[in-house]
């Protein structure tokens, strides 16, 4: 086991060698690259176990049922999509109109959607890793029997997606991105802080949020029938788990006292704002040796990043109301960052049971 | 959402009376607090080689079964039957022989519950640990087969909970002694002591133990319940040895000897301290002390309990942590005659691979083991007798 200690997430663009891969990837080859957290833990035994047929329970069970397996149940064995092909639509690129990119020809334009989609995916593979650790970290410290159980169905889903994007970026695009520090600061503060609750809402109703809005509009946009499969079948799973964190937080942020609500939503509060502004695809700009802040407002300004800016919130917003995380003070912040609008989006709060019942369909289902 | 916090786990069985206790509102959490500091690692590689650890995984995902859908609820027993087979009813000895049928059958309900809520709460435990392992071990693929192995954990709590609910109507509190070791392994901040408590020790013993019910239980259900959790429990033994055999490579000799101390004093609670003493001093008047004194100079007892650790033994050697130190503490337990058996390092893939069997197929092998087991034993008493 050899495994390489950094004090500081890697930075720079990584890439695995088609040829090289498979050579590579023998055990003794193999070097981990981790870095630490220190997160003081407060568990929860549970003696009661008495399961109560309550929606809680409804999820755990559709999350054994719903359990797609991305080695068996995606078809990995058809030829890869081409990268000289576009990654995503041409009409909806991130810097469409930004006029460094506009100077490049059709083959760079293309190139860099896939470098734009993988510095996405690449985000997301962290995000996942992210979500896959408060996720454990919840089966030890909620308190209630169904929460418990419920955390491991998730925990197990959260791993199935760090798996599936990561296969998919390292065998069929070959190459992925560090975590863009705006991600990396919310995970760290989440990751380490005491408060499970805390962890919980910065990952299951603002990153979540965020990750199935960005699913969604991927899920249209690609091109990779397969990516948009994978796309799918991680929304159907998500679906779940934001549901439960709202229907959980809202019990529980109900027994807190005013003080301790106030901090969460001063929190969730300032989530939003990090969410929002670094979230764009700087690694790309780095990579292309663009002017930052000129390619980065041209990225929010594009019609690709209007659109997700809308969609992001409004499934953030809504959820945190439900929560009762809207704070007469946080309210008059969300109203300054102009997305307090969004609040009264109520379909996103209304829980589609069937919709999250019936069972996967998808095009590239393996018989 | 209504919590009771409790200082120590609840000392009294619980009778369940079904279905009204299962309605939300009637529902109140018991939960009991620890405190636990955590180094977790992010992994920055996601390199996934062809290692044990993924084929682990892979079985993991493929070999998913459901406690409400794959197991056949309608076959427990009733609690009008004997928990275990007539056979071995025949052959009991002892104040238990004595008692009249319907107040034999109410103690062996009650010995089994107790038994199975051990199971119960151990799973807990194994629930909370794995669910640790995925912050704490560094390597990518220990994430993704950590997270695999805490949905096994909950479907296992999940599963025992219920059969002790609906088939037995009870269920026991956490035994002292097993909750004091789960308290120091769930505390400590070194995730490989938690492992070695919960991978090597514990699930090392609950998986012998599990076999014992899968060849004694007179329950269909029972037999198919604990089989299942048999086939996911041999992966973990399997990623527990693999896995720390390389880690604990990694460490100093002062810190292996701690954890060789550890898995010692481990092995001798789980060994001798975690036995039913209520049941006996409720119906035959015996005290704690006596008991514990009887099952430790009861010979028979004795080669029993010591089987237990067939698989415990050559595993903690393997993996490193039978020093010199330890080595004589073992031998006084008699337990260092296993530790040069074929560990858990290795195993048979084809077998790990097996679709899951069917009730049938589970019911053959319990007749079929049960007689090896009884012949191990029996030769085993011969050769004290000699």
């Amino acid at each position: 086991m050899k495994i390489k200690y950094l004090d500081e997430c890697p930075k720079g663009l990584r890439y695995f060698d088609d040829d090289d891969l498979e050579s590579k990837l023998k055990p003794k080859d193999i070097e981990d690259v981790v870095e630490i957290f220190k997160t003081p833990l407060t568990g929860s035994y549970n003696w009661d176990y008495t399961e109560a047929d309550n929606r809680l329970k409804k999820l755990y069970a559709l999350g054994k049922k719903l359990n797609w397996n991305a080695t068996l149940d995606l078809d990995w064995s058809k030829d890869p999509y081409p990268l000289t092909e576009w990654a995503s639509d041409p009409e909806l690129q991130a810097f469409k109109g930004f006029e460094p990119y506009e100077k490049l020809s059709e083959e760079e334009k293309i190139e860099c959607s896939w470098h734009v989609l993988a510095s996405g995916l690449s985000n997301i593979v962290h995000g996942e890793q992210g979500a896959l650790l408060v996720a454990s970290q919840l089966a030890t410290c909620a308190p209630t029997y169904n929460a418990k159980l419920y955390a491991a169905s998730q925990t197990f889903d959260e791993a199935r997606h760090v798996e599936v994007y990561n296969k998919y970026l390292q065998e069929r695009i070959g190459w992925n991105y560090p975590i863009m520090p705006g991600l990396k600061l919310l995970l760290d503060r989440m990751l380490t802080d005491p408060r499970w609750d805390l962890k919980f809402i910065g990952m299951q109703i603002i990153i979540e949020g965020l990750a199935l809005a960005a699913f969604e509009r991927q899920r249209a946009t690609v091109m990779d029938p397969l990516l948009k499969d994978i796309f799918y079948l991680v929304i159907r799973d998500e679906a779940r788990h934001v549901t439960f964190g709202v229907n959980y937080l809202e019990e529980f942020v109900d027994t807190l006292s005013e003080k301790e609500r106030d901090d969460r939503a001063q929190f969730a509060y300032e989530a939003c704002v990090v969410m929002r502004n670094r979230f764009g695809s700087t690694n790309v700009i780095n990579h292309y040796g663009w002017d930052a802040e000129s390619a980065a407002q041209a990225q929010v300004g594009s019609e690709a990043g209007k659109l997700f800016a809308n969609l992001l919130f409004s499934k953030i917003m809504p959820n945190l109301r439900k929560i009762g995380l809207l704070t007469e003070e946080v309210s008059e912040k969300y109203e300054e960052m102009g997305i307090l609008q969004f609040k009264d989006l109520d379909d996103a709060t209304v829980t589609d049971w069937d919709e999250m019942t019936k069972p996967l369909e998808y095009a590239s289902k393996t018989a | 959402m209504k919590i009771k916090f409790v200082d120590t786990q609840p000392t009294d069985p619980r009778e369940f009376d079904l279905p009204e206790k299962f309605s939300p509102e009637n529902l109140e959490d018991i939960a009991e607090i620890f405190q636990t500091p955590m180094t977790g690692h992010y992994n920055w590689d996601y390199s996934d080689a062809n290692t044990r650890i993924k084929k682990l995984y892979e079985l993991g995902k493929k070999l998913n079964w459901d406690g409400a859908i794959d197991l056949d609820w309608s076959k427990g027993i009733g609690r009008d039957e004997f928990p275990v087979k007539a056979e071995l009813i025949a052959r009991l000895e002892g104040p238990l022989a004595a008692l009249p049928e319907k107040d034999r059958l109410e103690y062996m309900r009650h010995d089994q519950a107790w038994a199975l809520s051990q199971f119960l709460h151990g799973e807990q435990g194994a629930l909370l640990v794995a669910s640790q392992l995925v912050s704490c071990a560094p390597t990518y693929q220990a994430k993704l087969y950590a997270a695999s192995q805490t949905f096994d954990e909950a479907r296992h709590v999940e599963v025992f909970a219920r059969y002790l609910q609906r088939i037995h109507g009870l269920e026991y509190p956490c035994n002292k002694n097993l909750k004091a070791l789960l308290d120091k392994t769930l505390t400590d901040p070194r995730w490989d002591l938690k492992f070695i408590g919960m991978q090597i020790v514990i699930e090392g013993l609950a998986l012998a133990a599990f076999q014992t019910t899968k060849e004694t239980s007179n329950c269909p259900l029972l037999r198919q319940l604990v089989h299942y959790v048999i086939r996911d429990e041999a992966r973990h033994v399997t990623f527990g040895i693999n896995y720390l055999t390389e880690f604990l490579q990694t460490l100093s000799q002062e810190e292996l000897e701690e954890r060789a101390q550890f898995a010692y004093e481990a092995c001798v609670v789980m060994r001798n301290r975690i036995i039913n003493t209520e049941l006996p001093a409720k119906w035959f008047g015996i005290s704690e002390e006596e008991i514990l004194e009887m099952v430790a100079t009861d010979e028979t007892q004795d080669i029993f309990n010591n089987l237990l650790f067939n698989r415990v033994m050559p595993n903690l050697k393997k993996i490193g942590l039978l020093t010199d130190k330890v080595l004589p503490l073992y031998e006084k337990l008699n337990l260092l005659s296993f530790a040069d058996e074929d560990s858990d390092f290795e195993v048979d893939w084809a077998v790990m691979n097996k679709p899951l069997e069917t009730s049938k197929e589970i019911d053959k092998q319990s007749e079929v083991q049960l007689k090896a087991s009884q012949k191990i034993m029996a030769e085993a008493t011969s050769s004290l007798a000699n």
